[in-house]
């Protein structure tokens, strides 16, 4: 059976079924396993160049201009963008991170588990929180102005932990408090601090 | 930065079986570039700001993406689209080769009139 006995109409029309992306798509339009499955690979394979050519085009860029910033040609830009992970280079990251100015995080390895995640994002803000509250020593302003944001932190982590609360199977018979007392030996450079916050479902 | 939706026509339904049956490697190259559309097109100001070597513009707001990217000995394949900025709705129309591709384009501009927003 050749290509000229696949059947085509003169016109067609919109299923009306929409989808979120091309994957969703394949699988709702019942796309044989393995065809996805080799989409995926090809996605895997291709994630950064195709990250790069997306923050060119967020940028407004055409691949004729981003050439012209990186000093290449049109097609190289367009060689770079459609080819695969493996053939880019750091310089080719870096050069695309300073045209556009961006900041691109490359990762590799297993993704995180969720625990693994919240603790390392909760150790990365206590970091940061604590610079802050070093800079907040300062001056008056820059303390006045970091603790209403720490304020406005502390509101915002208990929002969040009440909501996800609230998604729990047993969500009406939480409650926690929260006991903040600093050390004998912060005492003298802080005033002691006293939290408590309880969640009622 | 808009997310847009993918919608498939009829006639691409059916070329999708054709094409996962006769040329798996073909359609797995297009829907790759197609995923690369897609992720550009929610970035991009405009449907008309996306252009990359994969791309061809066939008149009526339709673009035919190839099969580049997707390995060596590949039929030359050609995914018919056309993404409506107005509703942001990315309309996958049909599918061909070389042999098929003026009837196809045909095929696509006429989709194009028929679901474009009127202005």
């Amino acid at each position: 059976m050749d290509d000229s006995q696949h059947s085509k109409s003169p016109q067609t029309k919109p299923t009306g079924r929409t989808y979120g992306s091309v994957d969703e798509m394949l699988r709702g339009e019942k796309v044989p396993a393995e065809i996805v499955t080799g989409v995926r690979k090809l996605n895997n394979e291709t994630r950064f160049t195709r990250m790069l050519a997306a923050l060119r085009v967020k940028a407004g860029l055409t691949q004729t201009q981003m050439g012209e910033k990186m000093d290449r040609t049109q097609s190289a830009i367009s060689k770079l963008e459609s080819g695969r992970d493996e053939e880019l280079t750091l310089a080719d990251i870096r050069d695309y991170s300073k045209v556009l100015n961006e900041r691109i995080v490359l990762g590799f390895g297993p993704p995180m588990n969720h625990v693994e995640a919240i603790k390392t994002y909760a150790l990365a803000m206590r970091e940061r929180m604590m610079a802050l509250a070093k800079i907040a020593q300062q001056d008056g302003q820059l303390e006045k102005e970091v603790q209403a944001f720490f304020g406005e932190a502390f509101f915002n982590i208990l929002t969040i932990l009440a909501t996800c609360q609230q998604q729990m199977p047993n969500k009406n018979e939480f409650e926690f408090k929260i006991e903040l007392q600093s050390s004998p030996a912060l005492a003298k450079q802080t005033p002691s601090v006293e939290a408590k916050a309880t969640l009622v479902a | 930065m808009s997310v847009w939706k993918v919608m498939p026509s009829e006639q691409y339904v059916k070329d999708q079986t054709w094409y996962a049956k006769k040329h798996p490697r073909e359609l797995e190259a297009v829907a790759n570039n197609l995923g690369r559309y897609h992720a550009q097109l929610n970035r991009a100001k405009n449907a008309l700001c996306v252009q990359a070597g994969y791309i061809h513009p066939e008149g009526k707001g339709v673009v035919a993406l190839d099969q580049k990217g997707g390995g060596t000995s590949l039929q030359e394949t050609r995914l018919y689209v056309y993404a409506d900025d107005s509703t942001k709705v990315l309309h996958i129309i049909t599918i061909g080769n070389k042999n098929t591709q003026d009837s196809d384009i045909k095929l696509a501009q006429a989709y194009t009139e028929s679901v474009r927003t009127p202005r």
